[in-house]
C-alpha cells in the first residue's frame, strides 16, 4: 500500500466529530432511559409492584396449635405431641385400583380387600390410614402411586401406655382434650394457632419473610404432681391384688397431706389413651373422682374425731359394746367381732360399730353431720377434675337415731376415694384441710393455709388411735418394719337394688406415714373382692407394699446419721451407719 | 489520537464517558447485590425447611426416648438382668449434710 493511500484511508476512517457526538448522545439517552425506568421501578412504582408480587407469591400457612407436654413431677413426659403422617387417596386419580390396593395393603399391613373397598369409594378424598408409622409412610412414599398422598398430622402420644390412663385422659385427633387432665388443662395445653406468612417463587420454592413465628403457637407444659415411678409401682400392686382377689376394680390414691399434691392415682384395670378409640367409654372414667361408695369403717376416725373435738367423750372413756349386738329402735347393729367394754381408742382399734354409734349418740345427729361436713364430705374437693362428684351427705334429724348411728360407721353416706383420702389428710396436716392438687406445687410456694377442721390435740389423739389400729388392730397387715403407720381399715357392703348386698363389698384401707410429721396418705380401695374380703386382709397388704416403696422413694424412710466431722487430713467419704437410728419421724 | 481529537473537539465527552461507566458499575453492583439477596433468601428458605424437618425428627425421637424409658418397659428388663427392688431395711436416705460432705470429698476438699 502506498503512503498516499494510507493517508487517504486514515482520513476516510476518521469519524466526523458530529456523528460521533450523535452516537454518544444516543447511547447516553439509552442509558438515561434505562436508568429512569430503573428508578421508576425501584422507587415510584416500588410499593405497587411489591404488593402485586406479594399477592402473586405470598402464601399463608395455617399452623395448628402445638399441644404442650404433660410431665410428671420430675419433668418426665407423660403426654407429648409429634407430627406423624397419614395416608389418603384420591380414588378418581387411580387407574388400576386392584393393583394399587395390593401394593398399599403390603405397605400399610392392611387387608387388600379393605384397601380396595376404600379406593372404590366415589369420593374425591378418602383416608386410607391415619397416623402411620414412619416406616409405613416411607414404604408408601416409595410406591409413588398417583392419587395417593401423605399428609402430616399432629398426634398425641402417651409414652407410658396405660400408666395413669384414666387420670391423664386423652386428646382427640384434632388436639382437643376430651377427658382427664387433658380436658382439665385443655386451654393451657392447646396454645393458640398461628399463621406463617411465606413467599413462593415461580418454581414454588419457599422464601421466608420476617413476619410470622411458629414459636408462638405452642401451649404451656403442665407439670403434674404425679410421680411416674410411684404410679407404676402402685398400678402394678393393684393389678396383682386384682388378680389375686378376683376383684372387679381397684383404686389407689397417694397424697401429700402438707400440700394436697396427688403423687399417685392408680386404677386397675386402666386403659391405654394411645388407643382410646378402641376402648369402651366406661374405661376412661377416673373412678377415684367420679365413683362413689359407702366408706364403712374408714369413716369411724372422722366420727370419733368430731366427738372428741366437741368434748363429749374422752379417749380413755369406756363404752359397753354389748357383746356384738345392739338394738336401736327396731334395728340391730352388729360388730364383726363381739366385744364388751372398750375404750374409745379400742373402739377404733377393733373397729366396733356399736362403740362408734354409742359415742356419737352423745353428739346428736346435727353436730355429727356438721362435724363430718367440715372434712369436705358432701361436696367436691376443689381439685377441678372434670366430672368430679360431691358424694352425698344427707341431713339427719335428731330423732333419726338409726340413721345417725349408721352415719357414724360410714353407712348412709357416699364418698369418692379422693374425697376420703383428702379428708384423712386432715389428720396428717395438723388438723387442717388441704385441697387435692393435680399439679406440682412450685418449690417457692408458701405453705398452704388450709381451713382448720380439728385442733392439733384432737388430731394427735386420733392419729395415735389409728397407729394402734395398725400396730395391734384390724390394720396389722399394713404395718411397715421401718416406719410407723397410722390407718384404718374398711369393709363396706355395697348397696345393690336398694339393699345392702351380702356378697359384694368394698374393701379399703387408708394409712398415714410416718405418724410424726406425716408425709403421705395412701388410700387403697378394692371393689368386690372374692373369697377373703375384709379391708385388713385385702387392701392393707397393698398399702404396705406401696407405702414401703414410697417412703424409700420419697426419702421419708430411714435416714443416715449426720456425718461426723473428720480430721482435715482425712479424705474418706463419710461412712453410712446402718443402725436403726430412726424412722424419719 | 482519536481521543485527543475528540477531547479537543468535545471537552465534556470524557465526563460523559466517566458518567456512563459509573452508571454501568452502579448497575452491576445493584444487580450483584440483589442476586446475592435472592440467593440468600433461597438458602434461608432451605435452612428453615431443614430446621423444621429436624424439629419434627426431634419430636419423634423424644417420643421414642420417653417410650423407651417407660417404667413398664425398664422394669422387666431390669428383672431379667437380675436386679431386684431393695428391701425396706436396705434403703437409707442421705441427709443434706451427707450430700455436702460427699460433694466436698469429690471436689478434693476434705472436711
Amino acid at each position: 500500500m502506498s503512503a498516499a493511500r494510507r493517508v487517504r484511508r486514515r482520513r476516510g476512517a476518521g469519524l466526523k466529530p458530529g456523528r460521533l457526538t450523535a452516537v454518544a448522545c444516543a447511547g447516553l439517552l439509552g442509558f438515561a432511559a434505562l436508568l429512569g425506568r430503573a428508578v421508576q421501578l425501584q422507587t415510584l412504582d416500588a410499593e405497587w409492584l411489591a404488593t402485586r408480587a406479594e399477592r402473586q407469591g405470598a402464601t399463608t400457612l395455617e399452623l395448628e396449635p402445638l399441644r404442650a407436654e404433660l410431665r410428671d413431677r420430675s419433668g418426665r413426659p407423660l403426654a407429648v405431641s409429634a407430627s406423624v403422617e397419614s395416608v389418603a387417596a384420591s380414588p378418581r386419580l387411580i387407574q388400576n385400583r386392584t393393583a394399587a390396593a395390593r401394593s398399599l395393603s403390603k405397605a400399610l399391613r392392611l387387608p387388600a380387600k379393605e384397601v380396595e373397598r376404600r379406593l372404590a369409594q366415589a369420593a374425591s378424598f378418602v383416608w386410607l390410614q391415619r397416623w402411620v408409622t414412619p416406616d409405613a409412610a416411607e414404604r408408601v412414599r416409595a410406591l409413588a402411586l398417583p392419587g395417593i398422598h401423605l399428609h402430616s398430622e399432629r398426634r398425641r402420644f402417651y409414652p407410658n401406655g396405660s400408666l395413669g390412663g384414666p387420670i391423664l385422659g386423652f386428646a382427640d385427633r384434632d388436639g382437643r382434650g376430651l377427658s382427664g387432665v387433658e380436658l382439665l388443662f385443655d386451654r393451657e395445653l392447646r396454645g393458640a394457632g398461628a399463621e406463617l406468612h411465606m413467599n413462593r417463587d415461580g418454581g414454588g420454592r419457599v422464601l421466608p419473610t420476617a413476619a410470622g413465628s411458629p414459636e408462638t403457637r405452642a401451649g404451656q407444659p403442665i407439670t403434674l404432681a404425679l410421680d411416674l415411678e410411684l404410679q407404676h409401682f402402685a398400678e402394678k400392686a393393684l393389678a396383682e391384688s386384682l388378680r389375686k382377689n378376683g376383684a372387679r376394680h381397684a383404686t389407689l390414691v397417694a397424697l401429700d397431706p402438707r400440700t394436697g399434691e396427688i403423687l399417685a392415682l392408680a386404677e386397675s384395670p386402666s386403659f391405654d389413651p394411645n388407643r382410646f378409640w378402641l376402648e369402651d367409654s366406661s374405661a376412661y372414667r377416673a373412678r377415684a373422682f367420679v365413683d362413689t361408695f359407702e366408706p364403712g369403717s374408714t369413716f369411724k376416725p372422722f366420727s370419733i374425731a368430731v366427738a372428741l373435738e366437741a368434748g363429749v367423750v374422752r379417749p380413755e372413756e369406756i363404752f359397753d359394746c354389748e357383746g356384738g349386738r345392739y338394738r336401736i329402735g327396731r334395728r340391730t347393729i352388729r360388730d364383726y367381732h363381739p366385744h364388751d367394754l372398750l375404750t374409745v381408742s379400742d373402739i377404733l382399734r377393733v373397729s366396733s360399730n356399736i362403740g362408734t354409734a354409742k359415742l356419737t349418740a352423745r353428739l346428736g345427729a346435727r353436730r355429727l353431720v356438721d362435724g363430718v361436713r367440715r372434712f369436705g364430705f358432701g361436696r367436691t374437693t376443689g381439685s377441678g377434675f372434670p366430672g368430679e362428684v360431691p358424694g352425698s351427705l344427707r341431713e339427719i334429724r335428731e330423732k333419726q337415731a338409726i340413721e345417725r348411728a349408721n352415719l357414724s360407721f360410714g353407712q348412709g353416706i357416699t364418698v369418692t376415694p379422693v374425697q376420703l383420702v383428702a379428708a384423712m389428710a386432715v389428720f396428717g396436716n395438723g388438723g387442717k384441710r388441704v385441697t387435692p392438687r393435680l399439679t406440682r406445687t412450685p418449690a417457692d410456694t408458701p405453705a398452704v393455709a388450709g381451713e382448720r377442721v380439728l385442733s392439733e390435740r384432737t388430731t394427735r389423739i386420733v392419729l395415735e388411735m389409728m397407729r394402734r389400729a395398725v400396730e395391734d388392730g384390724t390394720g396389722k397387715a399394713a404395718a411397715l418394719p421401718h416406719v410407723s403407720v397410722a390407718g384404718k381399715t374398711g369393709t363396706a357392703q355395697k348397696v345393690k337394688d336398694g339393699i345392702y348386698s351380702q356378697s359384694d363389698y368394698v374393701a379399703s384401707f387408708i394409712g398415714i406415714v410416718p405418724v410424726v410429721n406425716p408425709r403421705l396418705v395412701i388410700g387403697v380401695f378394692i371393689d368386690e373382692p372374692r373369697g377373703v374380703r375384709t379391708g385388713g386382709m385385702v387392701a392393707a397388704p397393698v398399702f404396705r407394699e406401696v407405702a414401703g416403696y414410697a417412703v424409700d422413694r420419697l426419702g421419708i424412710g430411714r435416714t443416715a446419721p449426720a456425718p461426723v466431722a473428720a480430721p482435715a487430713s482425712s479424705a474418706r467419704p463419710p461412712r453410712l451407719e446402718t443402725q436403726e437410728n430412726g424412722t424419719g419421724e | 489520537m482519536l481521543n485527543s481529537r475528540l477531547r479537543k473537539q468535545s471537552p465534556w465527552f470524557g465526563a460523559l464517558v466517566a458518567l456512563a461507566l459509573g452508571v454501568i458499575a452502579a448497575c452491576g453492583v445493584l444487580v450483584y447485590a440483589r442476586t446475592q439477596v435472592t440467593s440468600m433468601r433461597y438458602e434461608l428458605g432451605r435452612r428453615v425447611s431443614h430446621e423444621h424437618a429436624l424439629s419434627l425428627e426431634v419430636e419423634r425421637l423424644r417420643v421414642e426416648a420417653a417410650a423407651l424409658a417407660a417404667p413398664e418397659r425398664i422394669e422387666p428388663r431390669a428383672l431379667e438382668l437380675g436386679l431386684i427392688y431393695p428391701a425396706p431395711n436396705q434403703v437409707l436416705t442421705l441427709s443434706d449434710n451427707h450430700l455436702a460432705a460427699l460433694h466436698d470429698v469429690a471436689a478434693g476438699e476434705p472436711r
